[in-house]
């Protein structure tokens, strides 16, 4: 009969290959440590897939956020050999800013795990090494909305533009998130199209996407800076005004513009009023 | 009737008739004489073979339109034409023979034209009216004139001008009358059947039902009929016997759900006396007019329920159906070559009744709403070219009908569905599955048959209804997924092929292991996947059981959890190795580990 150890490693690979649609033959070898970490990888390891789940959730983050590869190793076997919940939204958490394209298909298996948490997590890791966009974009269909705010995060950080027409989708239903992302993809003809859902968009959201826009340098030219100002000047609530504070902030006083001065005398204007 | 309650109407009708004027309906009539009886129809003048009543010879539809006033159009169904419209206060349905359109109109009987619709005659009655009929020479009109010290019954006859001919009364309540051929068929008490001469109201035999009530007759233009609302005796000589067995007699037998049509109008209902609902659930059928035996043409009947007629043999097996687009269909009648039925907004369609092609369409510019209609279409063969609609489609768009009335017929609809076998039908029982229009009733129903069809053939369409996935950005959820996972686990031990198999794995093991699958489509789709999947399906279950062995939330589905090491623990040394493991690693959830552990037990 053979050992746990050994069922549990056969499983681990075997569900890796199911959950990826590779074969273990093909999967592309983890990269070897080049030199010990100063992590007690040994402890770790151990910790990671053992029964207290307190000392398991800080081997995953531990292990997790090293930036040796080969500290990965034992937190990806216990991943693909299954975890608690807490523990795998820790190791995905660190992972994510670590993942090496090594990492991704253990990390991709969780991205379809039932505990939202756990996939938001596995969606963000995944995103970092810009792993397959149409993943994250199921993501952004998700009737979890940690999930799709990660994913709306991630389109936004990969600048995939094909996510645009989802994101307005997501816009129009005051998804944040969205509203973010299109902030962060935002341009001149951009703005235009989210000006669009004005009025059926909440205007909350659709501040965050403006003022978004507003706030980056490569936002150009000035009359669509302008335009994008006035816009936000129509919208209720203080999101708007936000916006348009963060745009006073980093707008360069000299030259002058006139979108800064508009800005500056929406929010003079609306001092005494209701925000 | 029972002994009783004949014995005691004839002691009231005796009492009746000594006190009374000269009525032909009296206690010692010579009833059931075939010689009679025989003599009598010897006399009948019928046509050969089929022929509309009226004199012009065409399929002709009389069409009483509601408003202020109402309207009554003459409408040639063979050209597509009105002949004549007029407006009169109808308030009966309206009789046609020769020359002669009869109705009531306000308080009394209007004779009219058939050429022109104008008014030939008008004939007063007094109190209730039963009912009128023509024979194309003479007016025959049942009244109650209930203002005396007893209700009298009275049969008049009138020549077409209006004049008095004779007039029978009756101590006993006579219904409706029919004519043909020189005779007139009265019914009296729901008992007898008086066959008089037209000319002298003189009672030439009499029946007296054995088995059944008489209250239903019927007229064409080979045959005359009568009966009950459950079946019918032709009027030849073996009619005399009054019973079922002696009798040349036919009857259907109707599906519980169209179970409310009727064999025919009850002559003894006033209501009846008029256009009424009564009109929209009929059985429509022609029978031989001579030879042995009782024999429906084509062996087969129509039933018409509201918007929908349905094909059925007379053992009630279903052979085609039809259904009229959004509006009821107000009057149907078989006219022997087709079935012929008017809708309320004055459509009229000839359907084939051996097979619900649409032979011929109309449409009457009615104006507003059509009440009811006389149809007047013997031997009407028109040779349109549609195509009967496939079985499976004609149910299906009754079965999906919006109209929530008419949960009984949908009923029916997807039953017969059901019996029938392929993919297309699969499909359209999926249809109404997720449909969230679907009552629940219908709904429950549907399900339940999806499941225990058991159709091979019906498991691509299965196989597609798990295609749908959840999805946020479009609004859109799976539904029906509890049902179709049962309905494709039903079909463990049928004959599947082994592609058809694999599809539909690998649609289960998607649906299934979705994050966003609730937990009780999940547990169906799981057994789905473990009834057809014949141990492939092992493979993935223990990728589900080693991901998810130390999560809480998993081992609280405990039926799925169950069910998954189940299979597993009894599928190969190594998948029964996974279950001990899950049974023994510190790592599984105590009750996922307890779950194992007794599934290992169980083996």
């Amino acid at each position: 009969m053979r050992s746990h150890s050994a069922i549990l490693c056969a499983l681990a690979v075997a569900a890796l290959a199911t959950a990826t649609g590779t074969s273990s033959a093909t999967a592309q070898p983890r990269p070897r440590p080049a030199r010990p970490a100063k992590l007690d990888l040994a402890k770790a390891s151990v910790d990671v897939g053992g029964a207290d789940l307190a000392a398991a959730v800080a081997a995953a983050t531990a292990l997790g956020s090293s930036r040796e590869p080969a500290h990965h190793e034992p937190v990806l076997d216990a991943l693909a050999s299954g975890v608690h919940p807490d523990v795998a939204t820790a190791a995905l958490t660190a992972l994510a800013a670590t993942a090496t394209k090594a990492d991704l298909p253990t990390i991709a298996i969780y991205t379809r795990f039932r505990n939202p948490t756990v996939r938001a997590a596995a969606l963000r890791a995944y995103a970092q090494n810009a792993g397959d966009t149409a993943l994250i974009m199921t993501g952004l269909a998700s009737y979890d909305a940690p999930v799709r705010g990660a994913a709306a995060d991630a389109v936004a950080a990969m600048r995939h533009l094909p996510a645009i027409p989802a994101l307005l989708v997501l816009l129009d239903k005051g998804e944040l998130p969205a509203a973010r992302a299109l902030g962060l993809l935002g341009d001149d003809g951009l703005f235009r199209t989210v000006a669009e859902h004005f009025g059926v968009a909440p205007d909350a959201a659709l501040a965050v996407a403006l003022g978004g826009m507003l706030v980056r340098p490569a936002f150009e030219p000035e009359n669509a800076r302008v335009e994008l100002v006035r816009m936000l000047s129509k919208l209720s609530g203080v999101e708007a005004l936000d916006a348009l504070e963060a745009y006073v902030k980093v707008a360069p006083a000299n030259p002058p513009r006139q979108s800064r001065r508009e800005a500056e005398a929406v929010l003079t204007a609306r001092q005494a009023g209701d925000r | 009737m029972s002994t009783v309650r004949v014995f005691a109407l004839c002691a009231a009708l005796a009492l009746v008739a000594s006190c009374g004027p000269k009525t032909v309906y009296g206690l010692s009539s010579d009833d059931n004489n075939r010689d009679k009886l025989t003599a009598a129809l010897a006399d009948r003048t019928v046509t050969a073979g089929l022929r509309p009543a009226n004199s012009l010879g065409k399929p002709l539809v009389f069409a009483v339109v509601g408003g202020t006033p109402k309207k009554l159009i003459a409408y040639d169904a063979e050209a597509g034409a009105a002949l004549w419209t007029i407006e009169a206060d109808i308030g009966s349905r309206v009789v046609v023979a020769g020359d002669a359109v009869v109705v009531r109109e306000g308080q009394a009987i209007a004779v009219r034209r058939l050429s022109d619709g104008g008014v030939r005659a008008q004939i007063a009655f007094a109190g209730e009216l039963v009912g009128v009929t023509t024979d194309g020479e003479r007016v025959l009109v049942v009244n109650q004139d209930a203002s005396g010290a007893k209700p009298v019954w009275s049969l008049t006859a009138y020549n077409l001008d209006g004049a008095k001919l004779w007039q029978n009364d009756s101590p006993g309540a006579l219904g409706s009358p029919v004519a043909q051929g020189g005779l007139v068929l009265s019914p009296f008490l729901k008992q007898w059947l008086g066959v008089l001469d037209a000319r002298t109201g003189a009672q030439l035999t009499r029946i007296r039902g054995i088995d059944d009530e008489i209250s239903v007759l019927r007229v064409v233009s080979d045959a005359a009929f009568f009966g009950s609302k459950t079946g019918a005796i032709r009027l030849d000589p073996n009619a005399a016997t009054g019973t079922r067995a002696g009798s040349t007699y036919g009857t259907v037998t109707l599906p519980k759900q169209l179970g409310t049509a009727d064999f025919g109008r009850d002559a003894f209902d006033p209501v009846q006396a008029s256009y009424s609902a009564f009109d929209r659930r009929r059985v429509l059928w022609r029978a031989d007019a001579t030879g042995d035996g009782w024999h429906f043409a084509g062996d087969l009947v129509a039933v018409h329920l509201f918007r929908f007629v349905f094909g059925l043999t007379p053992a009630g097996e279903f052979r085609w159906a039809y259904s009229q687009p959004r509006v009821e269909l107000v009057a149907s009648e078989h006219s022997g070559t087709v079935v012929v039925a008017v809708a309320g907004d004055g459509s009229l369609v000839a359907l084939d009744p051996a097979t619900g092609a649409v032979r011929a369409r109309g449409k009457l510019e009615a104006g507003g709403p059509v009440l009811g209609a006389t149809i007047d279409c013997d031997g009407w063969a028109p040779i349109g070219t549609e195509t009967a609609p496939s079985t499976v489609t004609a149910l299906a768009t009754i079965a999906r009908d919006r109209d929530a009335r008419f949960e009984e017929i949908k009923q029916y609809a997807v039953a017969t569905m059901a019996q029938l076998q392929g993919a297309d039908v699969t499909r359209d029982l999926i249809a109404l599955v997720v449909d969230p229009r679907t009552p629940a009733k219908l709904h429950d129903a549907v399900a339940a048959l999806l499941i225990s069809r058991k159709d091979p053939a019906g498991l691509p369409a299965l196989v597609d209804a798990l295609a749908a996935r959840p999805d946020f950005i479009a609004g859109t959820q799976p539904v029906g997924t509890i049902e179709v996972a049962r309905a494709i686990a039903a079909l463990a031990g049928t004959s599947i092929t082994a592609d058809d198999v694999a599809r539909a794995m690998a649609a289960l093991d998607a649906q299934a292991f979705d994050p966003a699958t609730a937990p009780a489509p999940r547990l169906e789709l799981v057994r789905a996947l473990i009834a057809i999947g014949g141990g492939r399906e092992r493979a993935a279950l223990v990728r589900e059981l080693v991901l998810y062995r130390a999560d809480p939330g998993f081992a609280a589905e405990t039926d799925l959890a169950q069910a998954m090491l189940a299979d597993v623990a009894a599928g190969s040394l190594e998948e029964r190795e996974t279950v001990r493991m899950i049974a023994q690693d510190v790592r599984s959830t105590p009750a996922l580990a307890a779950m194992a552990k007794a599934a290992l037990a169980d083996r």
